[in-house]
């Protein structure tokens, strides 16, 4: 029960903390207004609504489009997450979007958050209806196993800011930036995963198992799972989309002649 | 202004082929029933055949949300109480792919054993789910 809740808890909390070290990295230095207190309370407040009501209509949702309902709007919520961040990665550098990079990354924090954040509350609730107040062994458990998961994605998140925060100084100045676009490519990953559960992307054969060295049920897994889609048997489908995922921003953000164009050098 | 290539247009219509084409060969899929009942799953053991892709419908006949979760498969599907959830899986080699439910991970345990067997995928190994046994042990019916 405790590594259980533990672990979930890092499967759908962790990518919030992540994401916002990610979003405080790359923005609070550059254009102080989108850490503005009111915005933060704001989006936090609509991320905890957005999650709230996904969790409660998700028995509706999932019964949509023949049993498909809820994998359509996740694979949708996590594709719009990866091209949000595509597109801030690819217009990093690029001083004259500063509104749009605000506006994409409050987006992403709010896809991120209410998606995942729905997904705990629904383990929460479902495990507190079938506890009985007697059993008061399960509540401590649960209870412990919060704290200490909150505590580990804490850690984590203020490491790898500090972490990137170096790295970018001292190493590469785009390495957060790359980092961001690992993290995005995960989430697309969750996507992929999610239409050929359903039949929508063709099945086929996984490329290696990586389970023995690496399971994707221990925290280790779950925390390169979040950071970059750690797969422990990725199919050839999510390795080619996850390659193309990954050049394509990649190539666009090193193509001159979009630099020029942005830049406004040529018409 | 960024002008898009023609070449991408083409990667659009390939996209869109390729998902027509995915759900027109939906439905010659072989079928196979999963009971979740007590928080237990039956069959804990499901026999299915190699290098076919499959569709499992999962009935949860309990009163509480569980989630079957599969790290082997790399399947995960919420199931909500009373209610029939359905995923594909396959196409597998031999072997065994353990499941779980995420919610009650330590009673609700179970393995799909793929198997080499000829299997006409116009005829499903096994039948609906009302005549489904409530046993443990492995079940195949042809």
């Amino acid at each position: 029960m405790l590594i259980n809740t533990i672990l979930l808890f890092l499967q759908s909390a962790l990518p919030m903390f992540i994401i916002i070290s990610l979003l405080l990295l790359r923005f609070t230095e550059r254009s102080k207004s989108i850490a503005s207190s009111k915005n933060i309370l704001i989006i936090g407040l609509l991320a905890i609504i957005l999650a709230y009501l996904l969790n409660e209509y998700m028995e509706a949702i999932s019964q949509l489009f023949n049993g498909r309902g809820a994998e359509f709007v996740f694979s949708v919520g996590f594709f719009l997450i990866y091209v949000c961040s595509a597109v801030l990665f690819i217009l990093n550098d690029k001083q004259s979007f500063r509104n749009l990079k605000q506006y994409l990354a409050l987006v992403i924090f709010l896809l991120v958050f209410s998606l995942n954040g729905c997904h705990f509350i629904l383990y929460l609730t479902s495990y507190w209806l079938q506890l009985s107040w007697s059993e008061s062994s399960g509540v401590e458990l649960l209870f412990i196993g919060v704290i200490l998961a909150v505590g580990i994605c804490v850690s984590i998140a203020i490491l790898l800011y500090f972490l990137l925060r170096y790295s970018d100084e001292n190493i590469h100045a785009n390495l957060s930036c790359y980092f961001l676009l690992f993290f995005a490519l995960g989430q697309l990953m969750q996507s992929i995963v999610l239409l050929e559960q359903i039949d929508i992307l063709p099945l086929s054969y996984s490329l290696w198992n990586t389970t023995h060295y690496i399971s994707e049920n221990s925290e280790l897994g779950q925390l390169l799972s979040v950071l970059f889609g750690y797969e422990t048997t990725p199919s050839v489908m999510q390795f080619i989309i996850y390659l193309i995922a990954f050049c394509i921003p990649v190539l666009l953000k090193n193509s001159k002649n979009l630099n020029l164009k942005t830049s406004g050098e040529i018409s | 202004m960024i002008k898009v290539p023609f070449v991408y247009y083409k990667l659009i219509l390939l996209i869109n082929l390729f998902f027509c084409y995915s759900v027109t060969v939906e439905a010659k899929r072989p079928e196979f029933h999963l009971a979740l009942k007590n928080n237990l799953f039956y069959p804990a053991n499901l026999v299915i055949p190699s290098n076919k892709k499959v569709k499992l419908i999962i009935h949860n006949q309990d009163d509480s949300v569980e989630e079957f979760d599969s790290f082997d498969l790399n399947r995960e599907k919420v199931i909500f109480p009373n209610q029939i959830a359905t995923i594909f899986v396959g196409p597998l080699p031999t072997g065994e792919y353990h499941f779980f439910g995420e919610y009650h991970p330590n009673s609700a345990r179970g393995k799909v054993t793929v198997i080499d067997i000829g299997v006409d995928v116009e005829k499903p190994l096994l039948t609906a789910p009302q005549s489904l046994n409530l046993k443990e042990d492995s079940q195949y019916v042809n």
